[in-house]
């Protein structure tokens, strides 16, 4: 036992450790190394991962692509209804490009997230359960391509939650998800 | 004028120095003046930032609504960069002085220096805040991140650099000291020394990412270079983002082995162990930007792991280390003294009354139970998708930064107030519920921001979304019951600030002058001494193990709820 | 320290749980001031963690009665705490010391169990009749059409002047153009046709830049707009 404004003794490196210190040591080192193992596994086994492909893409081709996919959708009153797997969705002060869409449940959709202009927030959620949310943050630059399937139908709302200028809190958008 | 120069005139012998009634250590004027100097630098600057902390909170609770988007974003530029930065910073190079020259019993070396990188420093300050107040559009408000490609005027970007710069400036002296200390004698630093040297380094590596980020950004609005990459601005910026915050871990963890055992009696039970926790801190707690990178693009998800959990948890499990033996420290060193008994006698029978202590124990409490599990949480790659940019991160960061942090270093001023500028407090009982009061009412503040983030999804950084999203019927009301508790105890909050800027202030111009000698109730009962060779094994830790028992407990039932909540999730990723 | 290496584990178990038992007993029973305000804070806590994490997981579980209990027990908790140990057992101890009435002295023998009975019985009408202050709702619930303001802004950027307008429009009343924070032109009619000189747009570190609003009836924003030439 020392004294932390004065040098230690010179044995302190050899001085024994307490004993509910070193019980200690092993409950945090199991505990932090067992945090870690559990990250790194779910990437394999579990369902919810932020991992998808990215490109490199100039900011005014990839609204040229979210426009070729608008135009290839099928228009109806509640959205676009994507014509194949792809998703676009195009951030922009102050809007979400390619919204309003209608999905299908259970179908395994590619999202395509990019920005048009600055940086922008992607933060989802269901209409009847404000807990279950996700957030991506989406730049200009690139496209990020990242797998979703939504099990359950009903209306997803979009907000932004990166600060990208004055507009910023009127960027909502939505998307409905139907039975498949 | 007179009133401000009396503060810095103590009574030194021929050389300069005089020895400190409640520390022992010989104290030089040249260091105890600049560590005044900067310390009242930060208290003013914590004054400017806590009183945009109003109008900030009283706009988030949207009841209220002060603010229009226009002026929240400016008021909550200003207010990120008073507290989390200036407030900070100021109060570190003091933190470093005292750690450096102070413990050692030196005089300041390079005074010029300190004294350019003061100015250096005030002037950065002073331009940061005019180039926010001052900004016209189409520049926006930098907020404290200033994200490219978002316009931020170049000044913004330009000022900043001048900060980083005058803060560098301002830590060569303490660099110096222990340069000349571990040349000259082959003695090993006392741990408080080790702590500020080892809060340096991580500083300097955090400074140069700094000056890094914001020279690029600064480029590209001069029209230097053409393009700017949002990716790598991100990635430079968060090593001094997240590394001053692992200044502000480093420099408190440092406070609270000196404020416990000067004021706690606590003594250190393994060098050994505390001092293998700071190196592992030097090691990979520079590693700690990406997590603020984990939903980014064109990251791997090897890095980012990898990253994310300071290689394998390494940071996280030297935090723990310093969880158990500061309060080990505390347990040990009134245990055998003689003020322990049963489990927890020796820390209810410490000295509460003394502001320096209870701020001091608030802060690692709050500090570890609210700011550090919750960091760890959020840091885990997958459940960072529901906790990015939610009003939960600005919980997180107000546990660590507003509670943990500023606790301590409360506790530290107020120490000053009595050991350096030998003021007696205005009043013991208004200085005695400082920690209290903050420390409750902040506790359940942030606690409401966190709830409001990970449970109802409430964004950060956004003017109004709660009550109204315009443009469209759908909004965030049925998180309106957690925003009324909110906005009542950041009231309550921001009072307790002012309670402690009053009382400091007021005991520093109205405050009785203690006498040479007097210990201004700083001291534990017994005095300080180490324990002359006494075996650690022959000390009771029950106590501490018990409340690291629960510690653990509290963080497994987190992890497990966090975890839970994202597995409910719909499928995501590849 | 006490060496229970060579005693069999089921009686070191015992000795560990009652040595646990006593230790709460002294916790729940200390008295002094700080001891008071530490064990109010830390139920606090504990009743704000089990009255949120109670009302997310019954999002979840809405059947789960037992999570309805643990619910009504945090929050009951977070006032009952602080009036346990800030009220109800200093005064038990005082009077315990000092009561002369023989009732008086009945009643307080058993204060504690007293009043632990009477939270459990407050928990257990709160969780069953659950009232709206208590459960927490996460729902923002209505139908799919969300009354948003919807509007495809089309800009003809490459003349001079610029010029916009809406294609599709619902539930906006005008329309105005902003460049360097002055309003430049305004629409009250479909198709919201707006124009500006170019000279009259402000600089911006992409090029010149203005500012599309579509507002209310009341002047208030409903969307914006920031466009590039």
């Amino acid at each position: 036992m020392s004294n932390p404004l004065e040098d230690p003794d010179d044995d302190w490196w050899n001085s024994p450790i307490h004993r509910r210190e070193s019980i200690w040591l092993g409950l945090a080192g199991a505990w932090s190394l067992g945090i870690f193992t559990w990250m790194a596994g779910f990437t394999q086994f579990g369902d919810q991962n932020p991992i998808g492909t990215t490109y490199d893409v100039d900011p005014d081709r990839y609204q040229e692509r979210v426009g070729e996919y608008k135009e290839a959708a099928e228009e109806t009153e509640d959205g676009l209804i994507p014509p194949d797997n792809d998703v676009y969705v195009g951030a922009m002060r102050f809007n979400w490009d390619g919204l309003p869409a209608v999905l299908e449940a259970g179908r395994e959709y590619d999202v395509h997230l990019g920005a048009y202009d600055v940086q922008h927030g992607f933060s989802v959620r269901p209409e009847e359960n404000l807990n279950k949310q996700i957030n991506l943050q989406v730049f200009p630059g690139s496209e990020w391509v990242i797998p979703m399937t939504f099990d359950e139908p009903g209306t997803y709302h979009v907000v932004c939650n990166e600060f990208c200028g004055q507009g910023h809190r009127t960027m909502h958008g939505r998307f409905t998800v139907v039975e498949g | 004028m007179s009133a401000i120069a009396s503060l810095f005139r103590n009574d030194y012998d021929a050389d300069g120095f005089r020895t400190c009634s409640v520390t022992g250590l010989d104290v030089h004027r040249s260091v105890e003046n600049y560590v005044k100097l900067f310390g009242l630098t930060a208290v003013i600057a914590l004054a400017v930032g806590g009183s945009f902390a109003f109008s900030v909170a009283m706009t988030r609770w949207e009841f209220v609504g002060l603010l229009d988007p226009s002026g929240y974003y400016t008021h909550l530029s200003i207010h990120a960069w008073n507290l989390l930065i200036f407030w900070m910073v100021f109060m570190e190079i003091a933190v470093l002085y005292v750690g450096g020259p102070m413990v050692l019993g030196r005089k300041l070396p390079l005074r010029r220096l300190a004294t350019v990188g003061w100015v250096t420093m005030v002037a950065g300050a002073v331009g940061v805040n005019a180039s926010i107040w001052l900004s016209e559009a189409p520049n926006e408000a930098p907020l404290l991140t200033a994200y490219v490609p978002l316009p931020v005027s170049p000044w913004f970007y330009g000022t900043a650099i001048v900060f980083l710069l005058g803060a560098t400036i301002a830590a060569l002296p303490f660099f110096a000291t222990i340069w000349s200390e571990t040349r000259d004698s082959r003695r090993t630093l006392p741990l408080v020394a080790f702590g500020a040297f080892v809060t340096g380094i991580v500083a300097v590596e955090a400074i140069l990412g700094g000056i890094a980020a914001f020279a690029y950004a600064f480029a590209w609005r001069v029209d230097l270079i053409a393009a700017v990459d949002p990716g790598i601005y991100r990635q430079l910026y968060w090593i001094v983002g997240h590394g001053t915050q692992q200044i502000n871990l480093l420099a408190m963890i440092t406070v609270w082995y000196f404020l416990t055992h000067v004021v706690g009696g606590a003594v250190v039970i393994s060098e050994k162990i505390s001092r293998t926790a700071f190196i592992l801190y030097l090691f990979f707690i520079n590693l700690g930007a990406a997590h603020h990178l984990l939903v980014d693009p064109g990251l791997s998800a090897g890095w980012r792991i990898w990253n994310t959990s300071y290689a394998f948890y390494g940071a996280a499990f030297a935090s723990m280390i310093h969880a158990f033996a500061i309060p080990a420290g505390i347990e040990a060193g009134r245990r055998r003294r003689g003020q322990g008994g049963g489990l927890f006698g020796w820390l209810t029978s410490a000295p509460w009354r003394n502001p320096v202590f209870a701020a001091t124990i608030f802060s690692i409490i709050l500090f570890g139970f609210l700011g550090g599990i919750t960091g760890v949480v959020m840091g885990q790659i997958q459940v960072n998708m529901t906790w990015h940019n939610t009003l939960a991160t600005v919980g997180h960061f107000h546990a660590t930064v507003a509670l943990g942090t500023t606790l301590a270093f409360f506790g530290l001023v107020l120490f000053v107030i009595k050991t350096m500028f030998r003021r007696d407090f205005v009043s013991d009982t208004l200085a005695s519920a400082i920690p209290y009061a903050y420390g409750a009412a902040m506790s359940v503040a942030t606690l409401m921001l966190m709830y409001a983030g990970i449970l109802y999804g409430v964004p950060r950084r956004t003017a109004e979304v709660v009550r109204n999203i315009p443009g469209s019927e759908f909004n965030l009301s049925a998180a309106i019951p957690i925003f009324m508790i909110f906005g009542i105890f950041a009231l309550l909050a921001i009072l307790s600030g002012v309670l402690f800027v009053g009382v400091s202030v007021g005991s520093l111009l109205f405050g009785d002058r203690l006498a040479a000698g007097d210990d201004g109730g700083m001291l534990p009962e017994g005095g300080l001494h180490a324990d002359g060779g006494e075996p650690i094994h022959a000390v009771e830790l029950r106590g501490t193990f018990a409340l690291c028992l629960i510690f653990l407990g509290v963080f497994v039932a987190v992890y497990v709820l966090n975890w839970y909540l994202l597995t409910q999730l719909w499928a995501i990723g590849a | 320290m006490t060496d229970t290496s060579r005693t069999n584990p089921l009686t070191q178990l015992g000795s560990i749980v009652r040595r646990a038992w006593r230790d709460f007993l002294s916790v729940y029973y200390a008295n002094t001031p700080v001891w008071r305000w530490l064990k109010s804070g830390a139920l606090v806590f504990l009743g704000l963690f089990l009255w949120m994490g109670g009302n997310v997981l019954l999002a979840y579980w809405t059947d789960a009665v037992a999570v309805r209990y643990a619910l009504a027990y945090g929050f009951v908790l977070i006032a009952w705490g602080p009036l346990t140990h800030l009220l109800v057992v200093p005064v038990v101890i005082r009077l315990r010391r000092t009561a002369e009435n023989p009732t008086v002295r009945r009643i307080v023998r058993h204060g504690s169990k007293i009043n632990f009975a009477t939270f459990l019985v407050i928990v257990a009408v709160v969780g069953t009749v659950a009232p709206g202050v208590m459960l927490l709702d996460f729902s923002s619930g209505f139908g799919t059409d969300g009354g948003d303001v919807t509007a495809e802004l089309v800009c003809e950027t490459d003349g001079d002047p610029i010029t916009c307008e809406l294609e599709t429009a619902e539930g906006v009343d005008h329309v105005v153009l902003l460049a360097g924070g002055e309003e430049v032109d305004r629409s009250d009619e479909p198709p919201y046709a707006v124009s500006a000189p170019r000279d009259a747009l402000s600089e911006g570190p992409s090029g010149s830049q203005f500012v599309i609003e579509l507002r209310d009836s009341n002047g208030e924003t409903l969307r914006r707009f920031v466009r590039t030439v």
